[in-house]
């Protein structure tokens, strides 16, 4: 039925709270992880939401919507279904320059899984050992045998392999746009692959923890008032997918898992769009890029 | 065979209906029933050889066409087994007569006492039943063969970790949330690289690709499929070791690995409710078998939702998998008629009086000897 797939890179511009609805521990409104591996996620459901809503606000024909995205009464399904998104590099702190990006074997092990799929894209072959050791790394260029992420050390070990891909990666995450050239450069450059399980611990001890509270008319804290909402950083990039299948009904030339990929590449390519919740106080801005073979 | 991997949670709906609100809770099931796997791989099979929608169902292939529930016993498409998939191992729910005692980490196998003419299965120590165990195709064909000295079965457990999803739905125009459209459902994720292998025949192949991208379930989840060639039953060696195992002491079991939905209830349809005794039909033999015992857990529902009419389907009460039920053959029988048995039965669905719920995977059972 999904004959056609697309995958694409979110870069997130401002922190984003897709909320997982529940809360297991002390912060009040956690983001989505995923439940076996823990790592941050968005799930399909909030982006195709996010998707739609963009789609709804600019696209003046309904019936284009609804076939693409479905009809909201019950004549017909979405022809599409949007992967979830995992996460591919996470922002940290380092003194090594402004912050740094950290990967692991996992999470590039599933993300080439996921684009081999159906993409003859000419991709560097990874063979990256597993790192075993929760105090080493791996960097694509050797400045200084210790790497600070957080306020832990790490020794460094350099990898062309590595390097080689994060090549390919940071010429494909945004494409010629020159705004995100610094951010280009950081992945090149400063990117650390660790320990799957170091990796795992650094998602959940450096998302971005925001307490509120909320002012009374009286201009002091209401009661019972504050809050602790979790957020994925600013500059985090994930990856996802769109699956098209044979549109249910034909409309104004789209009569094709083709075409809807086209009208929705039209529509979302290198756009800038939000996605989750506090999107008034500026969270959730993503910028989206189609990933081409 | 093919098998489906999940790229991320898959959802499948109980037969319990659900609307959206802060009070209820869309029930999840893992695994999903054989009949909401049946109608993914019709759909598959019919929208990649033909580019149609998944909705067209009047142009499906002949062979896959039904309107009406009554009438599905003319598509050609017939579901064999349905099981765990990992890195070419094919794993089933542990039967409810393998326990663990409380002080002990070797599983006991039960099985029926002729103590007082009674033919209760006991377990002399305390012990745990196994609910979310699942044991691999080497391990299971110990099981079948009852080599009870085997020092110790490999179980997996939490293949699967349910987890509730909340969403709700918003007034893009004015930015706000829709009232009334809070909803949660529970979903499954699976471990990574574990999948869904599907076994079914079909009349007349239609001409599909060895792999792609299919929904399963609800909310459209995708899943990568791709076919395989392994078939684990299809030795003659294997079920040559099964043959002797029976042929010893004229015995044998059935372990259901998909519920069984049967017109007896509890029992299979070919056993008799009042004499508990039955026929099984071989070509132009028959085993003359009676019923023993059976261990089992509760009972569950199937339901489902009849998506051309737009209403929920009858529930019907079914036996779980992994129930498992012991029989003595009466008549004479040779090596010969066992290997037909095994070859005719072996991982296939029981004849039911339901042939709908046969033909979609219901009541598969592995047979062994005790």
């Amino acid at each position: 039925m999904f004959k056609k797939f697309q995958p694409f890179f979110i870069y997130a511009d401002s922190p984003i709270h897709a909320g997982s609805g529940e809360s297991t521990g002390v912060i009040d409104l956690e983001i989505q992880r995923d439940v076996v591996t823990e790592l941050p996620v968005i799930f399909g459901q909030s982006l195709k939401g996010a998707f739609r809503e963009y789609f709804e606000l600019n696209e003046s024909n309904k019936k284009i919507v609804d076939l693409i995205f479905g009809d909201e009464g019950t004549k017909f399904a979405s022809s599409v279904s949007f992967a979830q998104a995992n996460i591919l590099l996470f922002p940290i702190s380092t003194i090594n320059g402004i912050f740094a990006y950290i990967t692991s074997n996992y999470v590039l092990n599933e993300f080439l899984k996921f684009i081999n799929l159906f993409n003859k894209l000419k991709i560097p072959e990874l063979k990256l050992k597993p790192i075993s050791s929760v105090d080493k790394c791996i960097v694509p260029s050797l400045f200084n045998d210790k790497v600070f992420l957080g306020n832990i050390m790490f020794k460094a070990e350099e990898n062309k392999n590595f390097k080689e891909f994060l090549i390919w990666l940071s010429d494909n995450l945004f494409s010629d746009r020159k705004e995100y050239f610094y951010i280009k450069e950081i992945v090149l450059k400063n990117t650390v692959l660790v320990n799957d399980n170091i990796f795992k611990e650094l998602t959940k001890s450096y998302s971005d923890i925001v307490y509120r509270n909320k002012i009374g008319e009286n201009g002091i804290v209401d009661e019972g008032s504050l809050w602790s909402e979790e957020y994925l950083p600013s500059n985090s990039i994930l990856y996802s997918g769109i699956f098209a299948g044979t549109p249910k009904e034909h409309c104004n030339n789209i009569i094709s898992e083709d075409d809807i990929i086209e009208k929705i590449k039209l529509m979302f390519n290198q756009k800038n769009l939000f996605i989750g919740g506090n999107k008034t106080i500026g969270k959730g801005m993503i910028f989206i890029n189609f990933l081409e073979g | 065979m093919i098998v489906f991997y999940p790229f991320d949670s898959l959802f499948f709906k109980d037969g319990k209906p659900f609307d959206a609100g802060t009070d209820t809770i869309a029930s999840g099931i893992f695994p999903p029933y054989p009949s909401t796997v049946y109608g993914a791989l019709r759909g598959l099979l019919a929208t990649y050889s033909k580019n149609i929608a998944e909705s067209d169902v009047d142009n499906y292939p002949d062979n896959l066409k039904y309107r009406e529930e009554n009438d599905i016993e003319n598509c050609g498409l017939n579901i064999y087994g349905i099981y765990l998939f990992k890195k070419n191992k094919f794993y089933f729910k542990v039967p409810y007569n393998i326990v663990i005692p409380k002080k002990s980490k070797k599983a006991n196998f039960l099985y029926p006492s002729n103590k007082n003419n009674f033919s209760l299965i006991v377990s002399s120590e305390n012990s745990d039943p196994l609910k979310e165990e699942y044991i691999s195709w080497d391990y299971a064909l110990e099981i079948l063969i009852n080599n009870s000295d085997v020092m110790k079965l490999d179980f997996e457990k939490n293949i699967y970790s349910p987890f509730l999803k909340t969403g709700i739905a918003l007034k893009y125009e004015k930015g706000i949330v829709k009232e009334g459209n809070l909803y949660t459902a529970r979903h499954y994720k699976l471990k990574p690289d574990w999948g869904i292998a599907v076994d079914f025949n079909i009349r007349e192949f239609p001409n599909t690709p060895d792999k792609g991208v299919y929904k399963l379930g609800g909310e459209m989840r995708p899943v990568y499929f791709e076919k395989i060639e392994e078939v684990f039953y299809k030795k003659e060696e294997v079920l040559l070791k099964i043959s002797e195992k029976i042929l010893e002491n004229k015995r044998f079991f059935l372990w259901l690995i998909t519920p069984g939905i049967f017109k007896n209830g509890y029992l299979p349809d070919f056993v008799d409710k009042k004499s508990l005794k039955g026929i099984i039909k071989i070509d132009e033999e028959a085993l003359e078998v009676s019923f023993i015992s059976c261990q089992m857990d509760k009972p569950i529902y199937i339901g489902g939702f009849n998506i051309l009419k737009k209403i929920p389907k009858p529930i019907y009460k079914a036996v779980p998998q992994g129930a498992i039920y012991f029989f003595k053959i009466k008549n004479e029988i040779n090596k010969e008629l066992i290997l037909k048995f095994l070859k005719r039965y072996f991982s296939k669905p029981l004849d039911s009086k339901f042939k709908e719920f046969q033909k979609q995977g219901f009541g598969n059972a592995l047979i062994g000897g005790w």
